[in-house]
């Protein structure tokens, strides 16, 4: 038999549901879990483009979200690929559509998390 | 306590198993319980988009449509394309948008079946975009087409257009947001056509007559050019001096294209906006306007560059609509969010911030487009 203990803490816990749910019902905008992580992240949100193979940063993260998220996937590197455009950025996401004459898109995981939670 | 006390007698007498009351917190844990399931539900409703209320049944006869028939929500619903997102189908449907824009797929078929599924049973249709244009191509995993920078001649050209054109109107898409008329793409390096300013000017007008041959509505973007240059990576808003050469594509295919793509840059020298975001700004859009009769379609409005200009979300949604574009793209998942917005500009329109007249001379293109006559 469960001791009143176990009530206690069985009732906190789904008060702390019922209010994040109530919250989420009235429209109360919570940060996302990606965009919370973004924000506690160090360093830099990178995005990059590339053109056959020509490698370049996309300063408007916004506007390389935007076109990385129409893609058909984006998938986690196995390694953070450092070499794209030396040493000082180094990406972990890989966004495409196909593997012919297309651009594809690099993300580090800070930018992958903010563009996440753009249209949401 | 006697009565629970004679209870527990009469129910050891019968043999019955003694009955233990709910304690408080077991009470409280069923009624949170039950709270904790109702709100789920009620979250996962607003989530599909199932709590966003169905607009009335439009009347159409032999193809024409009263423009009084259609309520105000209709009206603002009709200049909206949304992310054509299958999870959102019915809210969409519900909500009676005006168009649905496609993101990549991995195969042919789901692209013609997700556009069938959105088609079915609308009887002011969906105008379905897509974005192949430039090196973009969303149907790229099984379907290849020559990039823009690739393209050297008019006559490569308009074939681009017409197999372009053929293709998605096969699909069943009706509007291509092509071709960036922009001279120069400093950041993508691939997006726009090759060649000086009459080069580019032959190449996006080849393009957008033989895509149009096809029953495919082409858009020239993103106006008034230099739209694709390097942004301020700290405010991410876009400012550039606008020459007469950057403007002439787009006066060039003012007669041609079916529609004109405005861009979120801050204008100023040819073309000023008056330090507003180009998409916002009345005076720019106005001044198009009495050069072009197509359709002003806004870029996507979900960008910093946009959203750091107003103070809200409410107030941007007002400016795009108050400037005059005829078709507002909102890629935000969130039906209530697109329902919210709906509801914002129909509270300026009736508080006349924005005039009811300029909404329906917008929807009439926009029905005319579709194929409708409009009373």
């Amino acid at each position: 038999m469960p001791s009143s203990r176990f009530w206690v803490i069985m009732d906190v816990s789904l008060a702390l549901v019922v209010l994040i749910l109530a919250f989420n019902l009235v429209g109360l905008k919570l940060p996302s879990f990606g965009l919370a992580l973004n924000l506690l992240e160090k360093g830099e949100a990178h995005c990059a483009a590339s053109w056959k193979g020509e490698v370049n940063i996309v300063k408007d993260l916004d506007l390389c979200c935007f076109e990385a998220l129409q893609q058909l996937s984006c998938t986690k590197m196995a390694l953070p690929d450092a070499n794209l455009l030396g040493n000082q950025n180094t990406f972990d996401w890989h966004c495409q559509t196909g593997s012919g004459k297309v651009l594809q898109f690099y993300l580090n995981n800070k930018a992958y998390r903010y563009c996440r939670s753009l249209w949401r | 306590m006697n009565t629970r006390a004679n209870q527990k007698r009469t129910m050891k007498k019968k043999g019955l198993p003694e009955k233990k009351p709910l304690t408080h917190y077991k009470r409280i844990f069923f009624i949170l319980l039950v709270l904790v399931l109702m709100l789920s539900y009620l979250n996962l409703a607003k989530a599909k988009g199932w709590l966003v209320p169905e607009q009335p049944e439009i009347k159409i006869s032999d193809r024409t449509i009263s423009l009084d028939s259609l309520s105000l929500e209709q009206k603002i619903a009709q200049m909206l394309i949304v992310h054509g997102g299958i999870s959102n189908l019915k809210a969409w449907q519900n909500l009676q948008v005006g168009g649905v824009h496609l993101f990549a797929m991995e195969k042919e078929e789901l692209f013609t079946e997700t556009i069938t599924q959105f088609q079915e049973g609308r009887k002011i249709p969906f105008f379905v975009t897509v974005d192949l244009e430039g090196c973009l191509n969303p149907f790229a995993n099984f379907k290849e087409f020559p990039s823009a920078i690739e393209i050297t001649t008019e006559e490569a050209a308009r074939e681009k257009g017409q197999n372009e054109g053929k293709y998605l109107s096969s699909l069943g898409v009706t509007v291509n947001f092509a071709p960036v008329a922009d001279l120069k793409d400093e950041i993508w390096k691939c997006r726009a056509f090759s060649g000086d300013g009459a080069g580019v000017i032959k190449a996006t007008s080849a393009y957008v007559n033989s895509l149009q041959q096809e029953g495919v509505i082409a858009t020239a973007k993103h106006y008034p050019g230099k739209t694709l240059v390097i942004s301020d990576p700290h405010t991410q808003i876009v400012s550039a001096e606008i020459d007469a050469a950057d403007v002439e594509p787009f006066s060039a295919l003012s007669h041609e294209a079916q529609g004109i793509m405005i861009s979120h840059i801050i204008a100023s020298g040819k073309v000023d906006s008056g330090g507003l975001p180009t998409v916002t700004s009345a005076k720019v859009i106005g001044a198009l306007k009495e050069e072009y009769e197509g359709l002003i379609i806004s870029d996507e409005i979900n960008m910093l560059g946009l959203k750091k200009f107003y103070p809200t979300l409410d107030e941007m949604y007002v400016a795009v609509f108050k400037a005059g574009n005829d078709l507002i793209l909102n890629f935000n998942d969130d039906p209530n969010e697109i329902y919210r917005m709906i509801q914002i500009v129909k509270k300026a329109v009736e508080s006349e911030v924005i005039r009811e007249e300029q909404i329906d001379t917008s929807v009439r293109k926009i029905l005319q487009a579709k194929g409708f006559k409009v009373q």
